[in-house]
């Protein structure tokens, strides 16, 4: 499962559809939208722009090397978009395999990939109206 | 030929739009930010730290341009912080 979608996510719906025979463990990652930036200033709002045609082939690709690198029976990658207010769900990343250490590596492999390589940007929005564009 | 450049992030707001058809003679990838350039000067300092990508590839910048090609300006991913 790959979407990329402004609407929140249900990360139990995630599992539900997941779920198959021969299946240990599932493993979730869930990205929330901090209340604070990294030097400590409060945050409004984060916005995230995509270019959404060229994200779901790098999730796709991102999905599959990891399935193969350890062995998984599935995984998914869900990405909103748009704005959030702290404490809203940002990004779900889910590994299912037979048991749960490549699961749980697979899920760090997939989010660093993510941040690495595909074509997402933050904007946090500042109490005191300040924007910026992280990792510019 | 027709180009189509897409602007995303900190160059979308540069650029004040999210995306420009530009008729320019041919070349490569350079060739077409040099037309581009001239179109929207508020790009040029951005253009050294971006990437490019051609109908979603990322790609250098002596790749020749074909009719109808999109190239997308990348900027910086957000990478690696939570």
């Amino acid at each position: 499962m790959i979407r990329i979608q402004r609407e929140d996510f249900s990360v139990d719906a995630v599992i539900q559809a997941l779920k198959q025979q021969g299946m240990g463990a599932i493993v979730t990652f869930t990205g929330i939208a901090r209340g604070e930036s990294r030097d400590g200033k409060p945050v409004r709002a984060v916005e995230w722009d995509v270019y959404e045609t060229m994200a779901l082939r790098a999730f796709a690709k991102i999905r599959e090397d990891s399935i193969h690198r350890f062995g998984l029976i599935d995984a998914a990658i869900v990405h909103r978009y748009g704005r959030q207010e702290p404490g809203e769900n940002l990004v779900l990343i889910a590994a299912a395999s037979s048991h749960r250490q490549e699961a749980f590596d697979a899920c760090q492999f997939m989010m660093n990939e993510i941040k690495r390589s595909a074509p997402l940007w933050k904007k946090e929005i500042l109490d005191d109206g300040e924007e910026r564009w992280i990792g510019e | 030929m027709n180009i189509r450049f897409l602007f995303f992030a900190s160059i979308r707001e540069a650029a004040k739009t999210r995306e420009l058809e530009l008729d320019i003679p041919g070349g490569n990838v350079n060739d077409a930010l040099s037309h581009l350039e001239t179109r929207i000067p508020e790009l040029r300092r951005h253009l050294d730290r971006v990437q490019i990508a051609v109908n979603e590839e990322y790609s250098d910048r002596n790749r020749s341009l074909r009719e109808g090609d999109t190239v997308a300006l990348i900027p910086p991913v957000s990478g690696g912080k939570s």
